[in-house]
């Protein structure tokens, strides 16, 4: 009985342990069913692979003078990737769990980031210009300050909050919005409406598909 | 590269790199195409990692996270090429008069082109798995956490889109492509 195809694949992979990878070796040696199998996709493979080699050390050398050139221009000294200290939170969100009055004792640094011609990301790549992150708080600000920071800003922001790496206090809570957007007084058009007219509706009856 | 009295954090930020940059560059260049692309991606992945400042258990989630951003950037820079060079191709069909000849430089790139074509139809699941096992040349221990998910179905999704890649390079060869 031929091996299950799955089997076969991994085989190919080199992810079938010993003795079962010399066992299916000799069974595809004799198998013409399940050589095929094997054949048609090392084609995949070879085709996958086919093309130009690829100059990889020259390609990371560049890299890595590129990444030096882009380190240098950091205004923190603190780079590299962060690891996390056993028994803290990992959470990617980490950061944005925040419960205003411990919040406010914390110590805050804001990095804002110009959310001008489509961020920091964008900036980077299209001109290798970087957006200068502006720190506007540290120590401790509170609460108060951060919210009339933001309510005076018009422009679409990336914020980081960034809590000390040595925590004192604690963080509890659910991540919550502290800036509501104004509320519209405009209601939207109803559905096959148009947008022609639907000025004048009341916003008391939102969602209302109209007549 | 990077100097030698280097902040703290740079240490990781080194074996990080030296660790994972040749395959990441052999995955990014793979999908992407080209080296220009691939260095951009790659670039782009080590930057994200230092502004997002995410907090890594260790050096080798770091590494899986790198794995999916530049698979991500590699993926989506294809795809945009892809539509790019089949509205160029449309207009060249329409303005060629006599058949190119058969050079085998032109063959060549275009089997390059399909296969990255084909390889766009794949379902982003089996697609994923097959690039990081072809031009990553990772184990499927390493795959599954990359990807996060087991073992056993990094060896479903090998074998699957092994599979779906063929049917798709037969039906390229028996249809004529519009």
């Amino acid at each position: 009985m031929c091996p299950d195809a799955e089997l076969l694949s991994a085989w190919m992979d080199g992810e079938v342990p010993r003795p079962w990878s010399d066992r299916l070796s000799a069974h595809i040696g004799s198998c013409a069913s399940c050589s095929a199998k094997v054949e048609s996709w090392r084609l995949v493979s070879a085709k996958l692979k086919a093309g130009e080699p690829l100059d990889e050390a020259a390609l990371v050398a560049r890299l890595g003078r590129r990444l030096d050139a882009s380190l240098a221009e950091r205004p923190s000294a603190e780079a590299g990737p962060r690891l996390a200290k056993p028994g803290t939170s990992l959470s990617p969100w980490r950061g944005l769990r925040l419960q205003p009055g411990l919040a406010a004792a914390a110590a805050f640094a804001l990095l804002l980031l110009g959310g001008l011609s489509g961020g920091l990301l964008a900036g980077l790549l299209s001109s290798g210009n970087r957006v200068a992150p502006a720190t506007i708080a540290s120590g401790s600000p509170g609460m108060e300050t951060l919210v009339r920071y933001l309510e005076a800003q018009n422009a679409p922001l990336n914020i980081t909050i960034q809590l000390p790496s040595v925590g004192s206090g604690q963080i509890t809570g659910d991540p919550m919005i502290i800036k509501t957007p104004p509320i519209e007084t405009v209601a939207l058009p109803a559905l096959g409406g148009g947008f022609q007219g639907s000025a004048g509706r009341s916003p008391s009856e939102p969602g209302n598909p109209g007549p | 590269m990077f100097s030698s009295e280097a902040p703290p954090g740079e240490k990781e930020l080194r074996e990080l790199y030296e660790a994972t940059v040749p395959l990441l560059v052999r995955v990014a260049w793979r999908i992407a195409g080209t080296e220009e692309a691939a260095e951009d991606i790659v670039h782009e992945a080590f930057i994200r990692l230092l502004e997002k400042r995410i907090p890594f258990p260790s050096l080798d989630d770091a590494k899986f996270w790198l794995i999916r951003v530049v698979r991500n950037g590699a993926l989506n820079h294809a795809k945009r090429k892809g539509r790019e060079v089949r509205a160029y191709e449309r207009w060249w069909q329409g303005e060629k008069v006599a058949a190119e000849p058969a050079d085998r430089e032109l063959l060549r790139s275009e089997t390059e082109d399909e296969m990255r074509d084909l390889l766009e139809r794949l379902p982003e699941k089996l697609r994923s798995v097959l690039v990081l096992k072809e031009y990553g040349e990772m184990s499927y221990r390493e795959i599954g956490r990359a990807l996060g998910i087991t073992e056993g179905n990094v060896k479903v999704r090998a074998f699957r889109a092994r599979e779906a890649l063929l049917a798709l390079m037969e039906e390229a060869k028996n249809v004529p492509r519009r």
